[in-house]
């Protein structure tokens, strides 16, 4: 059933087992799994089916730090929240991104990749894309294209697409004819209620844009409200606790990450006899569950060996620009790399040659000054807006750049290309700019001084709140994090599922 | 008095003054060993402008002026290739080898943005030569 939370009686209360506030990929995720698990659901969602302008100015904030595009409009308050407006690319996280790097300060998640595979397989499914196959090598000899003839130092990876998937107008009419499923509109959560102990959560203390106020009280809750806004009501929720919920150690709202992309920022000059069809977007071999055909993109990233040698950070890179992987007849196609050194490094004098760039998205390392705090503006909820103060690590722009050497090396040692990499006053940007992408600032992790939830999703400090979404990030990788969050997602529906016995109201 | 080329006259010069610099005036005096500056010239098909740049731009970084001399040390990995090379060609092939292998082996450089071999730089200082007469 979806309902309206305008429609209420003021001060109504309303009771589930679970209650899950967020309606986006991750909130419709567990939502779907936890149909006819014995369980009663609440889904509560800020916005309608479409986009309304009132309540996308509820995400209003400032940036501090570096930029971040822009807070109100990055995060879609509206059913299937954000994959409203996702570009639809998906890859997991790497075995060696949940790994502890000694080089990495607070790396490390607190369960390994092999724990998240069979959530996976799901969230494919899920998001629509083909199986969870991340085979470079089979996927180009499926598909007829070749991979660069590169060394071991590079891994050659792929991001499939997603249609994309919009979750709300995919998966609401589902929702809606589920018994046990609620979904409540324009509801959105101002207050978590704890219990006099404080280690429990009371009810969510909710209000629509036009006033009316309900409470929701549920056996479990679960935040599921995107990347900064999870932080931002666990701080803003102070009736009780001056720091907020979850926050006895301070760590909520820090360790905010992004997945810095350098966009167009390296130029690559190579023959135009260079095959890189695989690293241009179009058709796989791989197969939706209705089917249809998966796209797919070739990148280029250190083998994780590699990165682990040299103190690397993760990145991938994919080729962009017109001439990517065309042969046609050689002109530089950018006037930023010139064409007579194109024309001496690569073909030496004789034959043509392609210019094209490289976008590159990397992981950042977590770091406790990159953070959302609230400020003293309040919206038309009277709940304060957030300050986003992104920042970056000294350091991870050092080790970017040397990545961005070997790769260099690695393209030169093949033959295959020679690159060119900007200062800071080229025409080529070496910029940090955002992928739209927020994690880390409620962080999976064993420790409470340093995190926020634990290995089940589950706050450190209050046992029946859960949290879940790119916030719980221990570190970032440089995958698009869509798919991580809906298998996190998978993985908590899972959770909750095990303990209804037990955990009910 | 003998009417040399500007660039032969110089690279007389540097043999009379002892330096090993000698592929040069071989090729002068006709024989088939390899010459430092064609070979150079000859690894970028003639094209000179560009690398000259990136030579420029090595000795610069190096800490050099664009004096032969400079040059001379600022190439000695490229000369030895060249020198070890019985031809024009195989001294061209060699090259081709040596830039792959400083590669593999980490051996490059960045110069105004680009990533290239330390031989590719040697060499592009190399192709400076003919500029310094």
């Amino acid at each position: 059933m979806i309902a309206d939370a305008r429609t209420l009686a003021e001060g109504a209360t309303l009771e589930a087992d679970v209650c899950i506030a967020g309606a986006g990929a991750a909130g419709m995720t567990i939502a779907l799994d936890l149909r006819a698990s014995g369980l009663s659901v609440l889904l509560l969602e800020s916005g309608g089916a479409e986009r309304d302008p009132e309540v996308q100015a509820l995400s209003e904030g400032r940036m501090t730090g570096i930029d971040t595009w822009n807070v109100r409009a990055m995060r879609i308050r509206a059913l299937g929240g954000t994959t409203g407006h996702w570009a639809g690319w998906c890859r997991p996280l790497t075995p060696q991104d949940f790994e502890k790097r000694d080089y990495i300060p607070l790396s490390g998640w607190p369960i390994k990749y092999s724990d998240l595979v069979p959530f996976y397989r799901r969230a494919c499914e899920t998001v629509q894309i083909g199986e969870f196959d991340w085979n470079s090598a089979a996927r180009a000899k499926a598909t007829g294209k070749a991979l660069l003839p590169l060394g071991d130092a590079i891994d050659q990876r792929y991001y499939q697409f997603s249609p994309p998937t919009r979750f709300g107008s995919f998966y609401s009419d589902t929702l809606g004819q589920a018994d046990d499923v609620r979904v409540l509109t324009f509801a959105n959560v101002r207050d978590i209620r704890l219990d006099q102990r404080r280690g429990r959560v009371e009810s969510f203390a909710c209000r629509t844009l036009q006033g009316t106020t309900f409470n929701v009280q549920a056996g479990r809750y679960v935040l599921a409200l995107g990347g900064i806004e999870n932080a931002r009501i666990l701080l803003a929720s102070r009736s009780q606790e001056s720091d907020g919920v979850a926050n006895g150690h301070g760590v909520v709202g820090r360790y905010f990450m992004e997945h810095p992309h350098y966009y167009n920022s390296v130029g690559v000059v190579h023959p135009s006899t260079a095959d890189l069809s695989f690293y241009q977007r179009g058709p796989s071999d791989l197969k939706r569950a209705d089917g249809t055909v998966v796209e797919m993109l070739g990148a280029l990233g250190l083998a994780a060996e590699t990165s682990r040698r040299e103190k690397l950070l993760n990145f991938s890179a994919t080729f962009s620009g017109p001439g990517a992987g065309r042969a046609a007849s050689g002109q530089a196609q950018s006037d930023v790399l010139p064409a007579s050194t194109a024309q001496a490094l690569v073909t030496r004098g004789a034959g043509d040659f392609n210019a094209t760039q490289l976008t590159v998205r990397s992981e950042q390392s977590p770091f406790r000054e990159s953070r959302i705090t609230l400020t003293e503006d309040l919206d038309a909820l009277g709940m304060p807006r957030v300050a986003l103060d992104w920042r970056i690590a000294p350091e991870d722009d050092v080790r970017m750049r040397r990545a961005m050497v070997i790769l260099a090396r690695e393209l030169g040692a093949a033959g295959l290309a020679r690159t060119w990499i900007p200062g800071d006053t080229s025409r080529f940007v070496w910029r940090q700019d955002p992928g739209g992408h927020h994690m880390g600032a409620t962080r999976m992790g064993t420790d409470p001084a340093v995190s926020v939830v634990n290995s089940d999703s589950r706050t450190h400090q209050v046992e029946n709140l859960y949290i879940t979404g790119g916030s719980v990030f221990t570190t970032g990788g440089d995958s698009n994090p869509t798919l991580t969050i809906v298998a996190l997602a998978h993985r908590l529906a899972d959770t909750l599922k095990r303990g209804a016995s037990t955990m009910n109201r | 008095m003998n009417s040399y080329p500007r660039r032969e006259f110089l690279l007389r010069a540097l043999a009379a003054c002892g330096t090993p610099f000698l592929m040069p005036l071989a090729s002068v005096e006709g024989l088939q060993k390899p010459q430092a500056g064609t070979a150079a010239a000859g690894y970028f098909g003639g094209r000179t402008d560009a690398a000259r740049a990136i030579g420029e731009a090595y000795v610069r970084q190096l800490g050099l002026d664009t004096s032969a001399e400079s040059i001379h040390k600022a190439a000695l990995g490229a000369l030895k290739v060249i020198e070890g090379a019985s031809s024009q060609q195989n001294a061209i092939s060699a090259l081709g080898i040596a830039v792959r292998r400083d590669f593999q082996q980490g051996r490059s450089v960045q110069l105004e943005g680009w990533i290239v071999s330390r031989t590719e730089a040697e060499l592009c200082a190399l192709t400076l030569l003919p500029a310094t007469n």
